[in-house]
């Protein structure tokens, strides 16, 4: 017992050597999830800028513009009369559409000639492209239904009447978890935990292969406290448990700060946390135990972890790729982690609900740990068999 | 020129004597770029998998489910005919949406007393949940329509002008630049650029990294014979050549995933160019601070990630709040991003993408001469040791 606290205590007096890397853990986790709220503060796209060519002129296409400034998420930029060089004014001012008025639109509405306005819709960025073009239907919808409700009531139907004879039917859509479809809500919490996890891998990724490197991994050194690979692993692990800990406490703040609903049962939630951060730990222990070079075991891990969240299936769903890639999936930490986290915060899921997920960390982490374990038995009984043989 | 050659020399064999940076430099992008390839593949969603709750079982009702099951993106899993315990269905990422048609659906729609479907939809995931409120709007759209054609059609209006009279006037959408929405093609340029930039920024950081752990930067200045200029310009060009081949690499993806190139390559690759010197001139200023190449590398990789995110390539940058703003317009990445898309995409030129360009060597001459004052530091420090 004794020996395990002496080990932590070493642990982190060479988690305080390296500055740069104390200074990471600690503080890069809130400065980043400061920047990544801030990038999605305002939770919906709004004041997307469009150009209205207006070739009619009339009271009906004046009624049409202005239903479009009204819409919050689209910006008139500005009302043209004359479609010359559309292309290039939408690539100079950066429009996201250009909504064009026929020539006598007015004249064929009222004669019931069934006139056609174009959308040109800029589709390079699909987050706007789609918002925008929602926002334009909506109020064309808007504007077709309210002509077709007022001649069927010029028609000598009563209102509400009018109103239910539009359509055969009603279609509600409810959105359900994230009402609003709020950008913050959708990935900053995602965001924030594959930060976690990165961090997680550098700091352990190099764990043991500073030992190897700084030749400490012999009787003298780190051996000479235990010889268990269990207590060893264990050791390694404890301190950033302990400062995860701080971490999610600051995450905390955050949510509250940028009005992040929080979850309904955060137990559930902080379990599923403890559970990534020992399969994570368990991951950058595995390899640093193989690897003797700390600058190679941390690129590998790298090569692993800067992928994670695309595919952990977050925003682009696991179901849409490849299944060599799924698996892949599968072995990453965070992988597991997003898909329970998500159902608890957003879904106000409960234990039981994410059961499936907990399994699958808990297998994980079972996976590596006992592979860590049996390699580092390996890798003691050769740097002691190294220490008998230096002694002769 | 003598020197600069051997110090050229020297600067390969340190890439390659060095076990990391082969595998980061070459290994990574090329296989970074293959697998955000393939996790985009399809570049749209498909068969995203739903429920219905038919509760009127009737022919319109399944008239409705039939139109349910021919969009694309829908996969109708499974139509439950009670309503029980649905709303525990769309828990997960199982399934996405559930629909559900009340009773006496049909019975409404022929006395004309406008029943009313109800679509949960899961918005946990925003991605999917557009494409299937999307889905289920135009199926619920194409039923109503024809309903109301064969209404008008009943009423005796001859079936041409019945199709006319149904809306007072028609949109129609024209999508430019990527017409099918495609996922793939929105995205795929960027993860690229990130790439390119986490691995450049990290492997000159790196490099100068070594120098200093390795005891070889008297060397190396000594070499260069203290001018600043060429000590830095043979470290960066080897890099700069690899980065060209990696270009290379990147046109032959752009094949294998059927992604089009742009017709005009110039200016792609001058925007490119400039990314890739002020990048570089960044990772140089990280290893001449660090000096030390396991803090570079782990505080670099850190650092760079949320780079993606403020950058506006998907959320708009104007629509960020003040400090995404400064952290994303301190990466060259963000201006070389949103102007090289519109180069890419939309077909643009350089006249159009004048701001982004100026933005781009505003951060080239900053992080060129902030690199170019460190290292005259760092070469003044050694030769004072010397003397």
């Amino acid at each position: 017992m004794k020996n395990i606290v002496l080990l932590i205590k070493r642990e982190f007096r060479i988690f305080w050597t390296n500055k740069v890397f104390a200074f990471t853990f600690l503080c890069m986790p809130v400065i980043l999830g400061v920047v990544l709220g801030n990038v999605y503060i305002r939770g919906k796209v709004k004041q997307q800028s469009i150009i209205i060519v207006d070739k009619d002129n009339t009271p009906l296409s004046d009624r049409l513009s202005d239903m479009l400034s009204d819409n919050p998420t689209l910006k008139v930029m500005a009302i043209k009369y004359e479609s010359i060089g559309l292309h290039h004014s939408m690539l100079k001012d950066r429009a996201v559409a250009v909504v064009t008025i026929p020539d006598r639109f007015e004249a064929e509405v009222l004669t019931r000639r069934h006139p056609e306005i174009n959308i040109y819709l800029n589709m390079s960025n699909t987050l706007t492209g789609g918002v925008v073009s929602s926002a334009i239907s909506a109020t064309a919808a808007t504007l077709n239904a309210g002509i077709a409700i007022s001649s069927l009531k010029r028609k000598g139907l009563p209102p509400a009447l009018a109103k239910e004879n539009y359509e055969a039917m009603k279609m509600n859509v409810f959105q359900q978890f994230n009402p609003s479809g709020n950008y913050l809500i959708y990935l900053w919490t995602g965001f924030i935990f594959a930060i976690m996890h990165q961090l997680l891998l550098l700091a352990l990724g190099s764990s043991f292969s500073q030992e190897y490197a700084s030749n400490q991994f012999n009787e003298g050194g780190l051996l000479r406290y235990s010889l268990s690979p269990l207590i060893l692993i264990f050791v390694k692990m404890i301190p950033y448990l302990l400062m995860s800990v701080w971490t999610i406490c600051c995450y905390y703040q955050l949510a509250n700060q940028f009005h992040i609903p929080l979850p309904t049962h955060p137990l559930a939630l902080f379990v599923s946390v403890l559970l990534m951060v020992v399969a994570t730990s368990s991951l950058a222990i595995l390899y640093s135990v193989r690897n003797p070079l700390p600058l190679k075991a941390t690129q590998l891990l790298m090569s692993l972890a800067s992928p994670a969240f695309s595919l952990s299936g977050f925003s682009w769903p696991s179901s849409q790729m490849p299944e060599i890639l799924q698996w892949f999936a599968d072995i990453i930490p965070l992988t597991p982690f997003l898909r329970a986290m998500r159902m608890v915060t957003v879904q106000g899921a409960n234990f039981t609900d994410i059961l499936p997920h907990l399994n699958h960390q808990l297998i994980q982490i079972a996976v590596y740990l006992s592979l860590s374990i049996l390699v580092l038995r390996k890798q003691i009984g050769i740097a002691l068999k190294q220490s008998i043989i230096v002694t002769k | 020129m003598k020197n600069f050659l051997q110090l050229l020399q020297r600067e390969i064999r340190l890439f390659f004597s060095n076990p990391v940076m082969p595998t980061l430099y070459i290994g990574g992008p090329v296989l970074f770029g293959l697998l955000f390839g393939f996790i985009y593949v399809d570049g749209k969603l498909n068969n995203l998998p739903v429920v219905v709750v038919d509760l009127d079982n009737s022919p319109a009702s399944n008239r409705f489910i039939d139109i349910l099951a021919d969009m694309e993106a829908l996969d109708v899993q499974h139509v439950y005919y009670e309503n029980t315990e649905t709303s525990q269905l769309l828990m997960g990422e199982q399934i996405h949406g559930a629909i559900l048609i009340p009773e006496r659906f049909e019975a409404d729609l022929l006395q004309h007393r406008h029943p009313e479907i109800n679509t949960y939809i899961n918005n946990a995931n925003l991605i999917p949940s557009g494409y299937i409120s999307r889905s289920v709007y135009a199926a619920a759209t194409a039923l109503n329509t024809s309903l109301a054609v064969e209404g008008l059609k009943r009423n005796k209006v001859l079936g041409s002008l019945a199709a006319q009279q149904y809306e007072a006037f028609k949109v129609n959408t024209f999508r430019q630049f990527n017409p099918a929405s495609n996922y793939s093609v929105f995205v795929w340029p960027s993860f690229l650029g990130i790439i390119m930039q986490s691995v450049i920024l990290v492997v000159l950081a790196i490099s100068f990294a070594s120098e200093f752990e390795n005891h070889t930067f008297a060397n190396l200045v000594s070499l260069s014979s203290g001018s600043v200029f060429t000590a830095m310009f043979s470290k960066l060009i080897p890099y700069w050549i690899l980065a060209f081949l990696l270009l290379g690499v990147y046109a032959l993806y752009f094949h294998l995933f059927r992604q089009s190139l742009p017709d005009k390559i110039g200016p792609v690759f001058l925007v490119f160019l400039i990314f890739v010197v002020t990048i570089s001139f960044q990772g140089i200023i990280a290893g001449l601070l660090f000096k030390n190449q396991l803090q570079a590398l782990q505080f670099l990789i850190i650092l760079s990630m949320p780079a993606y995110v403020s950058s506006g390539f998907s959320w708009p940058f104007e629509q960020d709040g003040p400090a995404a703003k400064l952290y994303g317009g301190a990466f060259p990445y963000m201006s070389f991003v949103n102007g090289f898309r519109i180069l890419f995409i939309e077909d643009g030129t350089l006249a159009d993408i004048k701001d982004y360009i100026q933005m781009q060597f505003i951060l080239l001459l900053l992080y060129g001469s902030i690199s170019g004052i460190l290292l005259k530091v760092n070469i003044m420090k050694i030769a004072r040791l010397a003397i």
